[in-house]
């Protein structure tokens, strides 16, 4: 299972779905699932962090989160990043979401956690939206 | 992987774990588990928190967007 950004996000901006995200990765910990995300992931979300608090605190915080959740973080190669222009062209997807994808269909994750709809036209995984 | 302690070690080990986790066979397992997670991070220089979820809960509260809207944000900022 691979978890986007957005899911992290939704928990920050404490919007609408975060008790649901929340839950969903706490259920995830107590049952010992393996899970996964991106180092371009975790970037982004510490960019975003940033930009809008510009205080250095919230981006150690939200390392320690992801430290302390087990998460594991995957490195996408050079093989999984050409790979992602390919899902570029076949779905006219962004290079961020296509690199999710390469990096899922790479190490053979089937599931992928988002509210992103862009992914709704994708066929090699299956999104679950929490 | 096996590991021997050294008893004194062992007996504190348990009654701490025991009295964490309750008195059953997974008690040890678990706190086994956190002590090791603990003493990774502390060499990598990263914090554990035992409630996690708090340190983000609403950090981004006051920004008007929504999750993915955020997310794609991103790409301006790598840009900058």
């Amino acid at each position: 299972m691979f978890i986007d950004s957005n899911i992290f996000l939704e928990i920050a901006l404490k919007n609408a779905n975060y008790t649901k995200c929340e839950e969903f990765l706490k259920n995830l910990l107590v049952k010992n699932t393996p899970f996964y995300t991106s180092d371009f992931v975790i970037y982004s979300c510490l960019l975003i962090i940033n930009s809008k608090l510009n205080f250095p605190v919230y981006m150690k915080n939200f390392l320690i989160f992801i430290s302390s959740i087990k998460v594991s973080i995957l490195r996408p190669s050079l093989k999984e990043i050409y790979s992602a222009t390919n899902f570029m062209e076949k779905y006219k997807l962004d290079f961020d979401d296509a690199l999710i994808l390469s990096c899922m269909v790479e190490n053979k994750i089937k599931y992928l956690v988002s509210y992103d709809k862009h992914f709704d036209k994708v066929k090699e995984v299956n999104v679950i939206k929490p | 992987m096996s590991l021997r302690l050294e008893l004194d070690l062992e007996m504190e080990f348990r009654e701490v774990a025991m009295h964490k986790y309750g008195y059953s066979k997974g008690a040890l397992k678990k706190a086994s588990f956190e002590a090791f997670r603990r003493w990774i991070n502390e060499q990598k220089g990263i914090a554990v928190v035992e409630e996690p979820f708090r340190l983000i809960e609403g950090i981004l509260k006051k920004t008007k967007s929504g999750s993915v809207e955020l997310q794609h944000s991103a790409k301006k900022l790598w840009v900058k």
